[in-house]
């Protein structure tokens, strides 16, 4: 199943890329945040709108989402987990020379009092490594965001197929670059593809 | 420090382009595009997704519907259907919200909920899976062939149906596309079949709509939530059991062949529906529900209605509503003789296809006048699942 669904996105991928750039995934919608988030704890003040991970036959995936801060106090995720593997990353997306690179966003994302956070293909990202079995379509992904204010709160992610968000991952340069969508195999396509 | 590597999109759109996606400002949050895009309220009535049958079926007709049949990809099996009823089942709740799906790529398109309703069902094909054998209700089967019959392929059979209703047309484009979209790898699309009736604004919810040859469409049906709508519509006894609260679906795509039928006058026209044009009553009566009187016979001796007449035969000795239609019409252009490519999609709800409507279509097929200017070209049968409820997905009781 995930390796046809890989091949058929890799098809597409050209064609779509230039409207999916721009808006995949990057809406919020604040009134539905509390109801689609399983908080953890009472005081958790973080709610997760629209929450999803990228389908991946390995070895990386990512989930989005819209985080608001409905408190009135900055919050920092510091980490988080996921059920479909034990190594997460918080990454970002930042340009240089036209090209957008993924890396580790040092010191986490601080939400300010009452804005959101929004996590989508291309931009920031929660970056799920090392992935123990293909995530395929539909599945569900429990995530859980670690804050350094109060306790983690907990959400439930399904997977979905993207064509968007193809970034090259700038790890410093010490591992060796891989292709997490076997479907992708295209020579002339260096980048990850990892949301 | 490796060089970051050049990826084909970056290729694809230069420096500039690349840089411009991450600088735009993220969309608006979709309650507040909602209310900025439809400053006269219109389009914002939304039908409720959940509950124990599945939307589509008693709603009033949308101005807008796609029947979409789909063949499941070889390798589908229940684990895997599983899967796509759970997306498409959060697509559905979101966009009959009017909100974007997870992963929508065009979520303005998303944000006028006009009424859309998306309707699930699954072909004999379904059940031809492992793990699904057994599971098939019996009367879930191609119909007989009947001899008024030139189906072509590409309108007939399907193992998956998507059925999409809404009263605007970029609403439902947008739902088609991203549910689509989202059975990649699950299913191939085998046939899209656009139907419409009059604009919402133009008329009146839930009146009996019009089809191509003008006549009132749609007059003896069921009454939705009336014990006769749950009596002939809804599955109650369950036969098997996770279909109850769903029902079964016929679609026939049925082509009028508009330029013999204007050849006649309008008397004659009458005559072979045995409903009058302009009011829709019958030939003996005076309003659009007035009952038939079959028995009723000019001073010569003739049938008021005829034998041949659509309803007559249709209503058969039963003379009583057997099952729901919930028909659009289609206009595809011309054919290459010029005739124009119209008709009805005429899709029938019932909950045994069996004994309820293919002795009508028997009948109809065998004495029905209308046969002269009507040519079904595709067929199609469906078992509707029930409804779910928040948390649930279209299919669960089959699938999980
Ligand atoms: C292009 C094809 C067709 C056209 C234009 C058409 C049109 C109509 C019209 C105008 C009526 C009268 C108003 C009403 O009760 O809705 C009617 C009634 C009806 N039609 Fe059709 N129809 C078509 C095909 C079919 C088919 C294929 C079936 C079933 C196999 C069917 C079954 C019925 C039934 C059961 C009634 C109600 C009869 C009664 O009890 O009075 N029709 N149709
Ligand atoms: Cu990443």
């Amino acid at each position: 199943m995930a390796r046809k669904i890989g091949a058929t996105r890799s098809m597409i991928v050209v064609a779509v890329a230039a409207g999916a750039l721009a808006l995949a995934g990057c809406s919020s919608d604040t009134d539905t945040a509390a109801e689609e988030t399983t908080s953890a704890a009472e005081a958790a003040t973080l709610a997760v709108a629209e929450p999803w991970a990228k389908a991946s036959e390995g070895p990386m995936s990512a989930t989005f989402g819209v985080v608001t801060n409905d408190s009135d106090s900055a919050i920092t995720i510091v980490s988080a987990d996921t059920s479909a593997s034990d190594r997460t990353e918080l990454h970002e997306t930042v340009q240089s020379d036209g090209v957008s690179t993924m890396r580790e966003k040092d010191g986490g994302f601080t939400i300010a009092p009452q804005e959101s956070l929004t996590l989508e293909p291309g931009g920031n990202h929660i970056m799920i490594m090392d992935i123990k079995e293909p995530i395929e379509v539909g599945d569900d992904v429990t995530v859980t965001l670690n804050l350094a204010q109060g306790d983690p709160i907990t959400f439930t992610a399904q997977a979905k197929e993207t064509a968007a968000g193809e970034e090259p991952y700038d790890h410093g340069g010490d591992s060796k670059d891989g292709n997490m969508d076997q479907g992708n195999m295209d020579s002339s396509d260096e980048s990850m593809n990892m949301g | 420090m490796r060089p970051p590597a050049v990826s084909r999109r970056s290729l694809l759109l230069g420096s500039a382009a690349a840089t411009a996606a991450v600088a735009l400002p993220h969309a608006q949050p979709a309650s507040a595009q909602s209310s900025a895009s439809a400053s006269n309220g219109a389009g914002q009535e939304a039908v409720p997704f959940h509950g124990l049958h599945q939307a589509g079926v008693e709603t009033p007709l949308q101005a807008h519907g796609v029947f979409i049949g789909l063949d499941l990809a070889r390798n589908v099996g229940k684990a895997d259907l599983a899967r796509l009823m759970k997306v498409w089942t959060g697509d559905a709740e979101r966009l009959t919200k009017g909100q974007p799906a997870l992963a929508d790529t065009e979520p303005e398109l998303a944000v006028v909920p006009a009424r859309l309703t998306a309707t699930i069902g699954f072909g004999p094909g379904v059940f031809q899976r492992s793990g699904l054998r057994g599971q098939k209700p019996d009367w879930l089967q191609p119909l007989p062939e009947f001899a008024i019959d030139r189906l072509k392929p590409e309108y007939t059979g399907a193992d998956l149906l998507l059925q999409l209703a809404a009263d605007d047309p970029i609403t439902l484009a947008h739902a088609q596309r991203m549910m689509i979209k989202d059975a990649a790898g699950f299913a191939q699309v085998r046939w899209a079949q656009r139907g419409f009736h009059r604009a919402a604004a133009h008329t009146e919810t839930g009146a009996t709509g019009r089809n191509l040859m003008g006549q009132l469409d749609g007059t003896v049906n069921p009454q939705p939530e009336t014990g006769q709508f749950d009596e002939l519509v809804w599955i109650s006894d369950g036969a098997p059991a996770w279909l109850a609260g769903g029902t079964g679906m016929v679609l026939r795509r049925i082509r009028m062949k508009l330029d013999d039928w204007d050849a006649l006058s309008r008397p004659e026209k009458e005559m072979a529906m045995g409903r009058r044009l302009d009011t829709g009553a019958p030939l003996t009566g005076s309003a659009e529900t007035d009952l038939p009187d079959f028995a009723a016979k000019h001073n010569n001796g003739f049938d008021v209605i005829p034998e041949t007449a659509h309803v007559r035969a249709a209503a058969g000795s039963v003379n009583r509503v057997q099952f729901l239609r919930r028909p659009f019409n289609y206009d595809d252009g011309f054919l290459p003789n010029g005739n124009p490519d119209l008709g009805l999609l005429f899709a029938a709800y019932a909950a045994n296809l069996e004994t309820q409507f293919t002795p009508v279509q028997r009948r109809l097929a065998k004495v029905d006048l209308l046969n002269l200017w009507t040519v079904p070209i595709g067929s199609a049968v469906f078992a509707i699942p029930p409804g779910c409820d928040s948390g649930g997905f279209i299919g669960e009781t089959l699938l999980s």
